[in-house]
């Protein structure tokens, strides 16, 4: 009797333990919830956003996976190296999870569906990557939903050097600055705690 | 032997191209060059360090910076930089209050009772997009600059009126940094490192109400030609620019006139005072209340105000005393109030800076007002915010 009472006592013991351990995991916040928006959804099916590999791609089929999403171009000469200096080797170290990391070009004139295949060759990008090309009028709409600033009407190219991390849901759960090294640590830390996260 | 003197006399090239590019640079990448061969080698310290604590009536957070090295005399902004990112408490998805901000510089200078001269200026910023898109507020995303907080030596003990505060997310990204600042020293060789700390509370136990920053800078037209002569005529017409062609932060632009404009320039000798309307930067809407002002100098100003044109009166004066002995700011009155300034959406304002160059020779300036109003919008709707 006294050590079935001594069993239970454990058990309790074991699951207070692991319930307050679970207390102070790190809270990632939820920046926006409008991708669960239908009228979003619908707005993507209609959008021809084309991957390197020339296939016809949609960020709501992913959503079984976490998404982060950038804003690049392939001759950009000044953020671009930097930034893709640090998801390089996040996306190498994610090969295996439900993470997909989405790049989007903004200069489409420049940028063809072979130059972004060149350029992910160059990069030797794992299935995890995809390199994505969509006219100019959807970059801007595409941009403002990812909360991200881009600039293409003229010859100056711009575009905010952040990450987007979105969970599975498709609820946008980090804005990184891929130019900090803070940051960037921040976001593994995120994509560690929200590739344990349940849908 | 030959072997040895080509690696000699290719290690010699290679240190001479090193030295000469190093002499190249601007002084800032210098000093941030420097900066970080010292960080990444651990001849300085190079990691922050934070604590939370409860205190009587509240909480605080103290953070102390990496450590610096002070080697020659460094201007404003211009001097190494310490940068930190971090959230307040990440392991609560909750609503905190910033209610103050303080600064202190350690030194092993032999003037170690005055350290707090070797802060040029201490930043407290929030990451606009990711605070207003979880405040439900993305129309106040990017239009204007980011600092929550803003500290210069003469005011470095920053508080917000009793029951008033800036919220911000728990686990919201925030950034702290300073710069080394050295007017004096020109023999200077030692390391300083930076104590913040940043007071607040917790919304689930005080609810507080939320106040909203605007920054009114002023911003003068400058002469685009290169060199710039200054007569009797122009010298409060047009003003020399520090930096002519801009930089990558868009301090420079046009006005409604077409005319280049700047926020940084440089001040002849002698007496000076700038004007700078700012009434369409505020954009009012409708009554607002001013409940807190922080002014922003460089040293040889000796006043900054904030005029309502249309009342042709002032509503608030940031006295500025400077050192009498050596280069640098002694004092800058800030205003704070529970009961606060009324500003009107049909009125003028506008900014005017005193300065008083007793140097021999120019000195560059600029002028700011960090203005924090009642946030009625935010009110309204931050208990339904989750």
């Amino acid at each position: 009797m006294i050590l079935l009472r001594l069993k239970y006592l454990i058990i309790i013991l074991c699951v207070s333990v692991i319930s307050c351990s679970e207390h102070k995991q790190k809270k990632t916040p939820t920046i926006s919830s409008k991708f669960q928006n239908s009228e979003i959804k619908d707005e993507f099916d209609n959008l021809d956003i084309f991957n390197h590999l020339n296939e016809l791609v949609n960020p709501y089929n992913f959503q079984n996976k976490l998404q982060l999403v950038n804003f690049f171009f392939v001759s950009c000469p000044t953020i671009c190296p930097a930034m893709e200096n640090e998801l390089t080797p996040i996306a190498n170290a994610n090969r295996d999870n439900d993470i997909i990391f989405l790049s989007f070009t903004i200069n489409p004139e420049q940028d063809s569906i072979s130059v972004l295949n060149a350029y992910a060759k160059n990069l030797k990008a794992g299935k995890n990557r995809q390199f994505l090309r969509t006219n100019k009028k959807n970059l801007k709409r595409i941009a403002s939903l990812f909360l991200s600033q881009i600039k293409n009407d003229d010859e100056l190219f711009y575009h905010t050097s952040y990450a987007v991390l979105l969970d599975r849901s498709m609820k946008i759960r980090g804005l990184y600055d891929l130019l900090s090294k803070d940051e960037v640590n921040l976001l593994e830390e995120d994509i560690a705690v929200l590739l344990k996260d349940d849908v | 032997m030959a072997k040895y003197k080509k690696i000699i006399i290719l290690f010699g090239l290679m240190f001479s191209g090193l030295i000469i590019f190093y002499y190249s640079l601007t002084p800032l990448r210098r000093n941030s060059a420097k900066r970080r061969i010292l960080h990444a080698t651990h001849i300085l310290e190079p990691d922050w360090s934070k604590v939370i604590s409860k205190t009587s009536d509240g909480y605080q957070a103290d953070l102390t910076s990496s450590t610096l090295l002070v080697d020659g005399i460094f201007p404003s902004m211009k001097g190494p930089t310490t940068f930190r990112t971090f959230l307040l408490e990440d392991k609560e998805d909750e609503i905190y209050w910033i209610t103050g901000l303080e600064a202190k510089a350690n030194t092993k200078h032999e003037t170690q009772n005055e350290s707090d001269d070797f802060i040029c200026h201490v930043n407290l910023y929030h990451s606009e997009v990711e605070h207003f898109a979880r405040m439900g507020m993305v129309d106040r995303i990017n239009i204007q600059v980011p600092q929550l907080i803003t500290l210069t030596k003469g005011d470095l003990d920053f508080n917000f009126p009793e029951g008033f505060g800036y919220p911000i997310f728990s686990n919201e990204k925030i950034f702290l940094g300073t710069q080394a600042l050295n007017l004096n020293y020109s023999n200077s060789f030692f390391t300083i490192n930076y104590d913040f700390k940043i007071k607040f509370q917790k919304n689930k136990e005080r609810r507080l109400k939320p106040l909203y920053m605007r920054y009114a800078v002023l911003v003068l037209p400058y002469n685009v030609k290169d060199e710039f002569v200054y007569t009797d005529e122009n010298i409060n017409n047009k003003v020399s620019c520090v930096i002519p062609k801009g930089n990558h932060h868009g301090l420079n632009s046009l006005n409604e006139e077409g005319e280049a404009i700047t926020a940084f320039w440089k001040v002849p000798i002698g007496k000076h005072t700038y004007r700078s309307n700012f009434t369409k930067i505020l954009a009012l809407d409708t009554i607002v209340r001013l409940h807190k002002i922080n002014s922003h100098a460089h040293p040889y100003a000796t006043s900054i105000s904030l005029r309502d044109i249309t009342a042709d009166s002032i509503l608030f004066k940031s006295d500025i005393i400077n050192y009498k002995n050596k280069i640098g700011l002694d004092k800058i009155t800030s205003y704070s109030s529970v009961d606060g300034l009324e500003l009107f959406p049909d009125h003028e304002y506008e900014l005017v800076e005193e300065v008083n160059n007793t140097s021999d020779s120019e000195i560059e300036m600029m002028g700011s007002m960090f203005l924090y109003f009642y946030d009625y919008k935010l009110d309204k709707i931050i208990d339904t915010i989750k």
